[in-house]
């Protein structure tokens, strides 16, 4: 018939297409992700931390975004931004650059800031480490397209395991273990979550 | 001829075997994004005091890590989940997969109160991903801990052999055109370019 959808090759194709604009973001996730598996084998340069504190010249009056920047640019930081309110009313405002991390803490009574600085030796392990933890839609634009690949990889793994299925399903006569694989390969997750679970 | 009846059953039965690693890291990749709440259930609780020396430390995690210990417990400490609430007295949480314990130190004395609460199996799901690399600093686990991080290893390599012969099939039967080249380059390019871009400029 005419224009009849082939439930088949939309899978395939699926599979195919997702692999393709994903197979780097997937092969940095796996690879890494085995690397930290194995941290122990890697030397994991010391975090090297340094504090001060200093006094408050203007309070916190209004969005605390705009106080984020105002503070990056008294105290010339850079790199990724983030600000939360801890349980006891103090500001705290976060600056990620690769290899350094400031936390600045306004205190509730806004009369000081407290600034403490951690930096650590860019190495291949901590390069392999903060790309696979890498998340979050906010910080500019290249934090949100690679939070969106971050996002559509998580897609992809779900679709490459259920298009797999459906593809092997098709070819089940051919592969006839399969049933035995994808048995094993469900109950693995599940057995250590309900293992988890159920322990003391 | 070997490898030609060999690479389809090493693609098709690894994949097999890899489906429920491969959705629960999607799945708890999108958790570590989005932190949606239905995964914070809230499942049967208990409490109860215990009687522990309250060892004199300084550093706050490492105070933590050692009243966890004395507990009898495992877990990490999130620092954000560490408060002290309006009469001075300190609240702070251990999290395992399948269980929360939230710790209320006493103001003095020695009787610490521990409110247990179970999480379910999305939550559970959700914290094996990053259980693949071990309990480091999270205290004496069971043994199981172990074995899911030698699991995890095998099914990690096992996903980059199929990833490698997905690659493989491409070449020798998709990528047939010149602009699937382009396309391929382009795609690469993308997390290259972000990832220098965020390197170098933050």
């Amino acid at each position: 018939m005419a224009g009849r959808v082939d439930f088949h090759t939309i899978v395939r194709k699926t599979h195919l297409v997702s692999s393709m604009v994903l197979l780097l973001f997937l092969l940095m996730y796996v690879f890494s992700g085995v690397i930290l598996i194995n941290r122990v084998q890697f030397h994991v340069p010391e975090q090297v931390g340094e504090q001060k504190m200093i006094a408050v010249t203007e309070p916190m009056d209004g969005a605390p975004e705009v106080y984020a920047k105002k503070i990056a640019r008294e105290l010339d930081l850079k790199g990724r931004m983030a600000y939360r309110k801890d349980g006891n009313e103090n500001w705290i405002f976060n600056y990620n650059f690769p290899g350094t991390r400031v936390t600045v803490t306004l205190r509730q009574e806004q009369d000081s800031l407290q600034i403490i600085a951690v930096h650590q030796e860019r190495t291949f392990f901590t390069t392999v480490q903060q790309m696979h933890v890498l998340r979050g839609f906010r910080g500019g634009w290249p934090y949100t397209v690679w939070a969106i690949f971050y996002d559509a990889s998580c897609l992809a793994f779900v679709l490459f395991a259920v298009t797999g299925i459906l593809l092997w399903f098709r070819t089940r006569q051919k592969y006839p273990y399969g049933w035995i694989f994808l048995v094993i390969g469900i109950s693995i997750p599940l057995l250590f979550s309900y293992l988890f679970l159920f322990w003391r | 001829m070997k490898w030609n009846r060999l690479l389809p059953k090493l693609h098709v039965y690894g994949g097999l075997l890899c489906t429920g690693f491969l959705i629960m890291l999607g799945f708890s990749g999108y958790v570590h994004q989005h932190h949606p709440k239905f995964i914070q259930h809230e499942g049967r609780k208990a409490s109860w005091e215990q009687r522990i020396q309250s060892p004199d430390i300084e550093d706050r995690l490492v105070f933590k890590q050692a009243i966890r210990d004395s507990l009898g417990l495992f877990g990490h400490t999130p620092w954000w989940k560490d408060y002290k609430d309006s009469t001075g007295i300190s609240h702070f949480m251990i999290s395992r997969p399948g269980k929360e314990y939230w710790v209320t130190e006493p103001l003095s004395g020695d009787l610490f109160l521990v409110d247990e609460h179970r999480t379910g199996i999305l939550n559970v799901l959700n914290q094996l991903h990053p259980l693949g690399a071990g309990m480091q600093g999270h205290g004496k686990g069971p043994g199981f801990i172990i074995l899911w991080k030698w699991v995890s290893l095998a099914l990690g390599i096992i996903a980059i052999m199929v990833l490698c012969i997905t690659v493989y099939y491409w070449y020798t039967w998709s990528v047939k055109k010149k602009h699937w080249w382009y396309y391929i380059l382009g795609a690469a390019l993308i997390p290259i370019t972000l990832y220098i871009m965020i390197w170098l400029v933050g």
